[in-house]
């Protein structure tokens, strides 16, 4: 980071200081459009003390590609790893506000978080297949949720990886360990192990931001065919590929989020400062 | 170039990489005596033991009864009782070492009490042996009132396996990358469902290689046992399958001397004429057991690891 950027950086922040509510542009959703998930005032605490999320209230539209943007550390993974309860697994986490899916508030008590998980699907940014083979990493979700019958089995595994457009690369070596792929055939293992489990929305935190640009590139063609299907919410760090693949995109800065709407228009219209002085790589 | 060298002319550059060469050269050369002297120490040691015992074994050596007072006599019944001991201490031990250990790595909760609880396990690994035997003389022997017995013997030595098995599997499982265990729970599996089909396979290769090699410590243990399993060795029968039957090999109540027990008992009060052959007999076949754990660990946890993760 230059000496200039630091600098302006420094005032942007300070600029937050001051007013506390930078001023922020939410599109709503119109009337009668579905929102498969939303979040109401979501305030996100570490250690009961330093505050991550403040406030966020946001809608998803369904079959939609929406994707989070900011800069490092600006809460939009923590926002993520709440739509599927995975921040319930940080000690010292506490997230409060509903969280809607479908409607039902699912940031309750006595709410089943693996069902959640269920339909509510996570890709991560590392890609993590299991260490067993191709067709165990796909088939083992199902299984373990009750699928036992060996034709069912082996269809969804095809389907999926077809799914995932990893079929033609795998189909004679389902079972070599999945740890023999390369690092963008992994990651596509991952999707179609998510898909598997019939999901109705599937989170994406930086699911490129480990691989080349030709793997990149295959998995932004694969979320265009997917959201026929799915709902995806993808975090990602780089602009260039939200304006490539997202329907819609929310901008987070500290905590807050500050814009929201249809990609296109935030890119090419930004309606606040941050957001214009974030395009501009006025700070990163 | 002035600016590569920072500010230094070329001659004294050159010196200077002359001498982080010869530097390199010295470490290289002092390391790599460093290990060849610790290797060749140990293989002293290993094929002094196995030379030296090695002509003594025969199969009437290792099955017949051993001899209080002549000479001829045989380590049978040590060897039956060394195994019987270690079977039944890994039969407690692992199941209780696996939950301590899938307990401390992923449900925990990251506070003062669990690592209090680290501290102590980390104490108690590196407990004298002979402490945990007396220890174990004065509760299970006397208190309990067990006497000298395999059962004395077997959870004395749980005590003293205990804490390194718990250390050895908790690093395999911690050794598991967080985003396998993420994995898992997003698919909205449960911690245990995670832990179980996850984390262990994963882990399991360390866990069996941590479990055979601590098998070879406790195999051939011998302070622990001294005033727990008793220092004598009764005529056992294999096939009287009554436990109450003092005669009976599978008895836990009676006292049972092992291997290592044997060789030290022949050495400090042995008065039968052939000590050097019985003591140099029996610690050979001790050492083989060992190297045969020891590459068996190697092996099974390898040919696990591909069978569980297909690799």
């Amino acid at each position: 980071m230059s000496m200039q950027t630091e600098t302006q950086n420094k005032e942007t922040l300070e600029h937050l200081k001051d007013t506390q509510a930078p001023s922020t542009y939410i599109e709503q959703i119109p009337e009668g459009v579905s929102a498969v998930m939303e979040t109401q005032g979501l305030n996100l605490f570490y250690n009961k003390t330093k505050q991550a999320l403040k406030d966020v209230s946001l809608s998803f539209r369904r079959n939609e590609i929406t994707a989070l943007i900011g800069p490092s550390g600006c809460g939009k993974s923590t926002y993520l790893r709440c739509l599927n309860l995975m921040n319930r697994e940080i000690p010292n986490c506490v997230f409060e506000g509903p969280i809607l899916y479908n409607g039902k508030d699912i940031n309750t008590k006595d709410v089943d978080v693996y069902e959640v998980r269920k339909h509510i699907g996570m890709v991560f940014q590392q890609p993590n297949p299991f260490a067993k083979s191709i067709y165990e990493n796909i088939a083992f979700g199902p299984r373990m949720h009750g699928r036992k019958d060996k034709n069912y089995l082996n269809e969804l595994v095809e389907t999926s990886l077809k799914r995932a457009a990893l079929w033609d690369e795998v189909k004679d070596n389902l079972d070599k360990s999945a740890y023999e792929l390369s690092g963008g055939q992994q990651q596509r293992l991952c999707i179609a192990r998510t898909i598997a489990m019939k999901p109705d929305v599937i989170l994406m935190d930086e699911p490129c931001s480990a691989l080349d640009p030709i793997s990149t590139k295959k998995i932004e063609e694969l979320m265009n065919g997917l959201k026929e299907d799915y709902t995806i919410i993808i975090v990602t760090h780089n602009m260039e590929q939200a304006k490539r693949v997202a329907d819609y995109t929310a901008f987070f800065y500290v905590g807050n989020l500050i814009e929201y709407g249809n990609t296109a228009n935030m890119f090419s219209n930004p309606q606040t400062p941050l957001l214009s002085d974030y395009l501009t790589g006025r700070f990163s | 170039m002035e600016t590569m060298n920072h500010g230094a002319t070329i001659e004294q550059r050159k010196a200077q990489i002359a001498k982080s060469k010869r530097s390199d050269k010295i470490a290289t050369g002092v390391l790599t005596a460093i290990v060849v002297l610790i290797s060749v120490v140990l293989v002293a040691i290993v094929g002094y033991i196995i030379v030296g015992g090695l002509p003594h074994l025969s199969w009437d050596f290792l099955t017949s009864e051993s001899e209080s007072f002549r000479a001829g006599g045989g380590i049978g019944p040590q060897i039956f009782n060394s195994f019987y001991l270690l079977f039944l201490t890994m039969l407690v031990s692992i199941p209780l070492s696996l939950g301590a250990a899938i307990y401390l790595s992923q449900y925990a909760p990251q506070n003062k009490v669990t690592d209090f609880i680290k501290t102590i396990i980390e104490t108690l690994s590196s407990l004298p042996s002979i402490v945990v035997g007396l220890f174990g003389y004065l509760l299970f022997v006397l208190y309990f009132g067990w006497g000298f017995s395999i059962l004395s013997g077997a959870i004395a030595l749980t005590m003293f396996n205990l804490p390194i098995m718990v250390r050895v599997i908790q690093q395999s499982l911690e050794a598991v990358p967080a985003y396998q265990r993420d994995a898992g729970l997003a698919l909205g599996l449960t911690r245990w469902e995670t832990t179980l089909h996850i984390l262990i396979p994963e882990a399991l290769a360390g866990i069996i290689t941590g479990i055979i090699l601590s098998a070879g410590r406790v195999y051939g243990e011998a302070a622990a046992l001294i005033y727990t399993a008793g220092q004598t060795a009764p005529e056992i029968d294999l096939l009287n399958f009554d436990l109450t039957d003092p005669r009976s090999a599978w008895n836990v109540m009676r006292p049972a001397e092992t291997l290592a027990v044997h060789i030290w008992k022949v050495n400090s009060e042995g008065v039968i004429p052939d000590i050097d052959v019985v003591a140099a007999g029996t610690a050979a076949f001790l050492m083989i057991c060992v190297v045969i754990f020891n590459i068996a660990a190697r092996f099974i946890g390898g040919r696990i690891h591909k069978k569980v993760t297909a690799q």
